[in-house]
């Protein structure tokens, strides 16, 4: 059998599994509102909440894209492990204080979060409260907006090279985006985290046996470094301040930006209990080792194994090592397809997440709608439909300059981190402070971006941002909390 | 602290309740809530070590021209970078272990809410 061959049985078989799992959700469904469509009605297991959270978290991005970086980059993009793991560890700052106030108040997406905290109470809300949710809610949809196109693109391609061709690249982003929104639609997210877990399994068994092959073909660790020493001396170097600056500013950014991914927080609102969130969190700490480190080494690997490709075709490292490796036959070519089964597994698993907080933020969020309305989830399944029908044609243009905003994913949510990492903490924190600071930040991040400066010595424009936008919440709150206090002692006098 | 506040508390309860609480029921709260205490310390322990990995994992402490020497099939730097990670992994791990994640939010422990 040809390569072609095998992966198209392979990519049947997958959809068919797929198929079998969300109609498995589909009866397992307990109503019909929004907290179990959309949550899955919050009784997500460890396992699998933390496999969901290991599928959403890797993205194709992580599978496709890291290789190519750590090939153009060299041993510092060690830092993607550093990155990726402060995910995890800045969580600690958010979900053991969201999530009792989220199971108390049943939310179903991040925007309750904002409308409770600036919600005043039994009084009426804060001033500035209503156009917070709208701006926290916009800013997010952009940010999985973009994230969403990037996955329906990397389906196409990934479902026309493990088919060889068979499935056009069109008939790839449409045929699977039609297949994410059946199952999506028909068994909501307890659909999408069953899925989710069965993908991070694909892809993690795909990775190991890649990695353990290019090991093996490069003689082990010593020899790839010694090799990529040779070739390429300024890949092995200590880096430079600058880069240092970088790395820490890229840490920084990843872990409190990725905090204040909708799907993420979702998954906070849709775990069983307390326990089993902190224990899949647990879980969770060891993956970027099993992971993003893995395809890191292999990106350096492939210094050795491709030679000097070019900078333009870095991004193909990891299609162009599977095409070696399946030039092997055998083994190597049941490997390779696995892997790219395994890297479209991980592309669908970030699309379906995507889509699912997209459409719930939309009926929510932005349309004001309640979680405990029962039209509510049948608003957000409209939604899923109508994105996806509007986004496929956009998928379809190879070209996407004029889409340079939807780029600006991560710089334009990390400015909603003081809504949720400050406001949890800080009792003074007004909606209105936190608003202008919102509006101050992104403006910062995106003039600085599309000025030519998306980084000032290795620090990134969105934390730029970020920093601005905190030190508006943090003097326009103390002022405006002044300034309360002032008049009330002058209405009491 | 946790238990010095619940030792406060004594007073109210025995002042609300019909019964006097038993001396057994009073030792156990005080010793839960010392466990408690010394679990949320450990946990900030831990953070902390975190937080010192992460700057010893960025080699701007080291020489950029130092010459290559290869630790565990790595370059020295990426070898003490990536033990850092190792050490991120499994000291959050533990943290994520000792943090007691309530399932009902109680009025007046944070988060906290605007206009209360």
């Amino acid at each position: 059998m040809s390569f072609g061959e095998i992966g198209t049985a392979a990519l049947v078989i997958y959809l068919l599994t797929l198929t079998g799992i969300a109609e498995v959700a589909r009866r397992a469904r307990k109503d019909t509102s929004a907290g179990d469509h959309f949550l899955a009605g919050r009784d997500l297991g460890t396992m699998v909440l933390f496999l969901t959270l290991y599928a959403t978290a890797y993205s194709g991005n992580s599978l496709l894209a890291y290789p190519g970086k750590a090939y153009s980059s060299g041993f510092s993009f060690i830092m993607s492990t550093g990155f990726m793991m402060a995910i995890i560890v800045v969580f600690h700052v958010l979900a053991p204080k969201l999530r009792p106030i989220a199971t108390t108040f049943h939310f179903v997406t991040p925007g309750d979060w904002v409308r409770h905290r600036f919600g005043g109470g039994a009084g009426s809300p804060e001033p500035g409260q209503r156009a917070l949710v709208l701006g926290v809610g916009s800013l997010m949809c952009i940010a999985l907006m973009n994230f969403l196109l990037a996955q329906l693109k990397a389906m196409g391609h990934v479902a026309s090279i493990v088919t060889d061709g068979a499935v056009p690249y069109e008939f790839g982003v449409a045929g699977l985006a039609a297949f994410i929104l059946f199952y999506e639609t028909r068994g909501g997210m307890r659909a999408v985290a069953w899925t989710d877990a069965a993908q991070a399994i694909l892809m993690l068994v795909g990775l190991s046996a890649l990695f353990a092959w290019i090991l093996d073909g490069a003689g082990g660790m010593d020899t790839v470094t010694r090799t990529v020493a040779k070739l390429r001396p300024e890949a092995v170097v200590v880096p430079d301040a600058k880069t240092c600056v970088g790395w820490f500013s890229t840490v920084a950014l990843l872990g409190l930006g990725s905090v204040v991914y909708p799907q993420a927080i979702q998954r906070i609102y849709a775990a069983r209990d307390g326990r089993t969130l902190a224990n899949s969190f647990a879980l969770m700490s060891f993956m970027p080792l099993a992971t993003t480190l893995v395809v890191t080494l292999i990106g350096i690997a492939a210094i050795g194994l491709l030679g000097d490709i070019g900078q333009r075709e870095a991004d193909e490292v990891l299609p162009l090592l599977l095409a070696s490796w399946a030039e092997s036959g055998g083994v190597g070519q049941i490997g390779a397809v696995v892997v790219f089964v395994g890297a479209l597994a991980a592309i669908m698993s970030t699309a379906d997440s995507c889509l699912l907080s997209l459409s719930a933020m939309m009926a929510g969020d932005l349309l004001g709608n309640s979680g405990s309305d029962p039209t509510t989830a049948k608003r957000g399944k409209r939604f899923a439909a109508v994105l996806l029908v509007a986004m496929i044609p956009v998928a379809f243009i190879e070209e996407l300059s004029l889409w340079r905003l939807l780029e600006l994913k991560m710089e334009l949510l990390l400015q909603c981190v003081p809504a949720f990492l400050m406001a949890i903490h800080w009792r003074a924190q007004r909606a209105d402070a936190t608003l202008a600071g919102l509006v101050v930040g992104t403006a910062l991040s995106i003039g600085l971006t599309f000025s030519g400066f998306s980084r000032i010595y290795g620090i990134h424009a969105g934390m730029l941002g970020l920093t601005l936008n905190a030190l508006v919440v943090v003097a326009g709150s103390t002022v405006m909390r002044r300034s309360i206090v002032t008049q009330s002692l002058t209405t009491q006098n | 602290m946790a238990w010095t506040s619940s030792l406060a508390n004594w007073p109210h309860c025995l002042g609300e309740s019909a019964k006097p609480a038993r001396m057994s029921d009073i030792h156990s709260t005080v010793s839960s809530d010392r466990r408690a205490s010394s679990r949320a310390r450990m946990r900030r322990l831990l953070l902390s070590g975190i937080a010192v990995l992460y700057v010893v994992s960025v080699p701007w402490y080291r020489e950029t021209d130092a010459p290559l020497r290869v630790w565990f099939g790595l370059p020295d730097w990426v070898a003490v970078a990536l033990g850092c990670y190792i050490g991120v992994a499994v000291l959050n791990a533990m943290a994520w272990r000792l943090t007691d994640i309530p399932d009902q939010y109680v009025e007046g422990q944070a988060p906290e809410r605007s206009g209360k």
